[in-house]
């Protein structure tokens, strides 16, 4: 332990080059496991056995212009018959647009989603104050809305929002209650949109009779690609047979989406993992030469100390505790600086950070083995000379 | 207590030439002598030594140390026997840097299997003259202190022989007289010593004197033991 203290320079060097490349490692790694882990929280928070079956857009053609937008052939009976599939769980039809809101001076721009009770199921949201309407606010039609986070933020700015009165496009509603938020999810803002009841969006705001989307919750996640296949056979035929044209609907697999994502940042996490591991083999680098260096210098040493009796194993005891405890110390400073680094990240950016064991165990293993590989081995080396020729070497 | 019968060593330079350094060397040392190695540069004095201190293995012959035929002993063998039977006192001191006098002394005990260490580094730094200079590094000790210490280092194990290689060799001439007196008189308090040099007012130190050439010895003797003592003696009798 005195040598390395002797050697301070050279071993702050050794160190500081450890601690770098192990930062780096546990860092990139940090960020990578962190953001895995909140694709896989979205997923789930968004439910991995969602599907959601929408028009399709298509081109009609209306007084010799060609217009394109969705079609307007899903209905309640669609719903209906979707619902009774096997497999299926939960389903809720969903009627929506983007509206002006106004609650007294206050506007906001949000979706307003008319949908049935069965919808917070399907879609696993939960409400943080008041309640949900029920079948009955939406078989007698209420006017009654349940507000996303944001948009009771926008509207009510902290104050409370259940009880007040909005209007949606100009019709006065309740607020009866405000979801938990969920946060940014990747396919729309889920936080940032208004429920009511289907009937009532149907009859009083939409006036529509086709459904902009069915949400479909399926029983087992193994079996979402079946049930989708499912639906599109039932809605094919159903379609079909009143117009035999192209599908004019489609059917979305909400985590299919994350999964692409998730595969994305897989290769990321690859990737940066690499250029990781090459920081860690740069410093490693580092530390070999420092250590095989200083094994020659001090060769003259253990020469002396294998003439005064240290046996061989001696020699790579002393060697292997003073490289062991030098890339010890340097890994720990360097998982030190990663978690300071990963704090300061997770502060400033909207990166998601998480303790990456596979890489602290890896990193761990691979200064370890640069202890050994580089302080023992070639100090056992030097041990087994002559001592006089080791004495001599300089 | 030593007996070499027909030692031969022979080198392999890498260039694959080989040197024969030590050619059928017999010698007996008996307990308490103190024989000078004397011979021209080249002439094997030092891989007799290091034959004779087990640092090195003779490709020939048979060495045996109290009887104990000691030629063939493993390598953790031979260190545990230098351990505890040998000291050693180089040219070049070859103290550790940045470590105390003390310390330095202490380091065969670092690999001593005795118990009853306590003290002993302390009183061999004593013996030496060197008691008020236990905590000083070498670089803040002269030459003839930093040799001094290597004594120290070379008895504090307590070893049946004394191996020195030109321990005289980087030290003027006041200062080599002084290291000659203390191995003198480490030599009248019973200690065997053999000592290597070039420098025949150092050999004349000691009893007897072995003159080697070409790894050949070509003369051994008795020498009258010529006081060379310049500078008062430092050593009181261990
Ligand atoms: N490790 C070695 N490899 C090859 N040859 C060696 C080795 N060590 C010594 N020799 C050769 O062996 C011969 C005897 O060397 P040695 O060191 O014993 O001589 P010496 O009498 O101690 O000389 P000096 O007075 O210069 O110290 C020399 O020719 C030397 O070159
Ligand atoms: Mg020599």
């Amino acid at each position: 332990m005195r040598a390395l203290g002797a050697r301070r320079v050279r071993s702050a060097l050794a160190l500081a080059g450890a601690a770098t490349g192990v930062a780096a490692v546990v860092l990139t790694a940090a960020v990578g496991v962190g953001t895995a882990r909140r694709i896989d929280e979205q997923i789930q928070s968004l439910g991995a056995n969602l599907l959601i079956v929408r028009p399709a857009d298509v081109k009609r053609l209306v007084a010799r212009q060609a217009l394109s937008g969705p079609a307007t052939t899903l209905t309640l009976d669609d719903f209906a018959a979707v619902g009774a599939l096997r497999g299926v769980a939960h389903a809720a039809p969903g009627v929506s647009a983007t509206m002006t809101v106004k609650h007294d001076a206050t506007t906001t721009s949000t979706t307003v989603l008319g949908t049935t009770p069965a919808f917070a199921a399907v879609r696993r949201f939960h409400v943080r104050t008041g309640r949900l309407f029920d079948d009955d606010d939406d078989r007698h039609a209420r006017r009654v809305a349940v507000l996303g986070a944001e948009v009771a933020d926008a509207l009510f700015a902290g104050a409370v929002a259940v009880g007040q009165a909005i209007r949606i496009r100009g019709v006065p509603f309740d607020v009866i209650g405000v979801l938990a938020p969920k946060g940014v999810l990747a396919d729309g803002d889920e936080d940032n949109q208004i429920l009511i009841p289907f009937h009532t969006a149907a009859r009083r705001v939409f006036n529509v009779t086709w459904l902009s989307s069915v949400f479909v919750s399926v029983v087992n996640p193994t079996e979402v690609s079946s049930v989708e296949t499912r639906i599109e056979a039932l809605l094919g035929a159903r379609h079909r047979s009143e117009r035999d044209v192209a599908d004019d609907f489609e059917v979305q697999d909400a985590a299919r989406y994350f999964t692409i994502q998730r595969k994305a940042s897989e290769t990321l996490r690859v990737l940066t993992a690499g250029i990781a591991a090459v920081a860690l083999g740069v410093g490693g680098t580092g530390i070999m030469a420092l250590m095989l260096l200083s094994i020659r210098e001090r060769s003259d040493e253990i020469g002396l100390r294998v003439a005064v009796g240290a046996r061989p194993r001696d020699i790579v005891a002393q060697f292997l505790m003073e490289s062991t405890a030098l890339v010890v110390a340097g890994w720990l400073g360097g998982v030190a600086v990663a978690l300071f680094g990963g704090i300061a990240i997770a502060r400033a950016t909207s990166l998601a950070i998480a303790p990456p064991l596979a890489a602290l165990a890896g990193s761990f293993a691979m200064v370890m083995i640069i202890g050994i590989g580089f302080g023992a081995f070639p100090a056992r080396r030097a041990s087994l000379l002559p001592p006089i020729r080791a004495m001599a070497e300089r | 207590m030593i007996d070499l019968e027909s030692i031969g060593k022979t080198y392999t330079r890498q260039t694959g030439e080989s040197v024969r350094a030590l050619d059928d060397v017999s010698l007996r040392i008996e307990r308490g002598e103190f024989v000078a190695i004397v011979g021209a540069s080249g002439s094997g004095k030092s891989t007799l030594m290091n034959v004779l201190g087990l640092l090195d293995e003779p490709t020939e012959g048979r060495y045996r140390f109290d009887a104990e035929d000691v030629s063939n002993l493993s390598l953790a063998a031979r260190a545990g026997f230098r351990n505890a039977r040998i000291g050693f006192v180089f040219q070049s001191f070859h103290l550790l840097a940045r470590t105390s006098a003390l310390e330095n002394v202490e380091l065969p005990l670092l690999y001593s299997d005795r118990a009853d260490i306590a003290g002993l580094g302390e009183r061999a730094l004593a013996a030496v003259g060197l008691a008020d200079r236990m905590q000083h590094t070498p670089a803040e000790l002269s030459g003839g202190q930093q040799q001094r210490v290597a004594i120290a280092r070379a008895l504090v194990n307590e070893p049946d022989l004394l191996l020195a290689d030109e321990p005289t060799g980087n030290l003027d001439a006041a200062v080599a007289a002084e290291i000659m007196s203390i191995l003198q008189s480490l030599n009248r308090a019973g200690r065997t010593i053999v000592l290597v040099t070039h420098d025949p007012a150092m050999a004349s130190a000691a009893r007897r004197l072995v003159r080697l050439a070409h790894g050949r010895v070509v003369s051994d003797g008795p020498i009258a033991s010529g006081d060379i003592t310049l500078a008062p003696t430092v050593l009181e009798a261990r």
